[in-house]
């Protein structure tokens, strides 16, 4: 591949056209709207040439002709990066010995099935890892931790992600069980709440591990320091307190994706992946979660199985 | 005041084959190259600033010939 032909190259000068197509467009329209506006006005008067119309336009459908072929060429280049040589190898040799443990885990002993468990949150969190070294100037340390449903705890009715009378409402607390790593930096007896799915406040449910754990869809947060779109049906006052939270997690904690872990069609738990960086699954997150799914499936079944053998939680 | 949890580490992690697969498979990321090469970053920064550039030049030029 040349040089030119690298599809990071390509993405670089359709963001410089949409750049310059940008300026153009706003700045011309903003300052000299008046022109293109009177030529709008008398543009099937005889002989006349809506000349400044006609720019104006092009500028527009040029910055909408660069913006795609920038999300294209960035979707080729994360593509290239999920299809090298070397990590298709690594990626197939795992997933294989992981379907290889899999149809003997049957057999298995809690302690098994609790290390495979741990597997499965390693392997979630360097395929994380892998993707985003390659696609962003440092990266940090990727953490991937495993949240599971628990009984309400008697102090948790002052929590801090509690809504107004939510108390009685509530189905159970997600509960961080394990993670990729020790040293997560978050408060002692972290929990969050997921309402009863019966109650008149399943919809306030607050974003990330609690939403995915009752809608059983996947959930991206690109940015936590300004969450936007996320808020929902929370509260006012507790989606602030979150926002307030993850301002002073600004040190380990800046987007994560929450995926919920489900076996027989029913969540049994929640799977974070955070880092300190925006966008931790990167501008197409659907392409890593082609590679992620399978290890989720599985840690779904193991979770389940686990659980099913009496696990004690430490 | 944080807590420490129970940590998934390459030592105590995996069960047979698939706990091998997994510590090669860090290796491997651990070995890649670090990010994404600094003259890709300069180089991609410098397209960017040029498309700037010529936005503006561009822009310039316009509101002359529109006066």
């Amino acid at each position: 591949m040349t040089f030119l032909g690298h599809p990071t190259i390509k993405k670089w000068i359709a963001h410089s056209g949409e750049w310059a197509s940008f300026l153009v467009f706003t700045g011309f329209g903003l300052l000299r709207g008046d022109l293109v506006k009177n030529d709008s006005t008398h543009m099937f008067d005889n002989g006349y040439h809506p000349r400044y119309l006609l720019g104006w336009v092009v500028a527009g459908l040029t910055l909408g002709l660069c913006r795609m072929l920038a999300g294209r060429y960035a979707k080729a280049e994360a593509r290239g990066i999920l299809s090298t040589p070397d990590y298709v190898k690594n990626y197939r040799k795992m997933l294989s010995t992981a379907i290889e443990d899999l149809a003997t885990s049957s057999g298995c002993d809690k302690k098994a099935l609790e290390e495979f468990e741990d597997s499965l949150l390693l392997a979630i969190a360097d395929t994380v890892l892998y993707y985003r070294k390659a696609t962003t100037f440092f990266a940090p340390q990727v953490t991937c931790s495993l949240m599971t449903p628990n009984p309400l705890p008697a102090e948790y009715e002052n929590s801090l992600w509690l809504e107004e009378d939510g108390f009685t409402n509530l189905a159970c607390v997600l509960t961080i069980e394990k993670a990729s790593r020790q040293e997560l930096d978050i408060p002692a007896g972290f929990a969050l709440p997921v309402y009863d799915p019966e109650s008149t406040m399943r919809d306030k449910n607050l974003f990330g591990a609690p939403r995915a754990f009752v809608t059983h869809e996947y959930e991206v947060v690109n940015f936590t320091l300004l969450p936007i779109g996320h808020r929902h049906r929370s509260s006012w006052p507790v989606f602030k307190r979150t926002v307030r939270y993850f301002w002073t997690q600004w040190r380990t904690l800046w987007s994560f994706a929450a995926f919920p872990l489900m076996d027989k069609g029913k969540s049994v738990g929640v799977v974070n992946v955070h880092y300190r960086w925006i966008r931790i699954l990167g501008k197409n997150p659907e392409l890593l979660i082609d590679f992620l799914l399978p290890f989720l499936s599985i840690l779904g079944y193991i979770h389940s199985q686990k659980e099913k053998r009496g696990e004690d939680r430490p | 005041m944080t807590t420490t949890y129970k940590a998934a580490s390459a030592t105590s992690a995996g069960a047979g084959a698939f706990r091998e697969s997994v510590r090669e498979f860090s290796t491997f990321v651990q070995s890649e190259r670090q990010t994404v090469p600094a003259f890709r970053v300069v180089f991609g920064t410098f397209l960017s600033l040029t498309g700037i550039g010529i936005g503006f030049g561009l822009l310039y030029v316009l509101l002359r010939l529109a006066r």
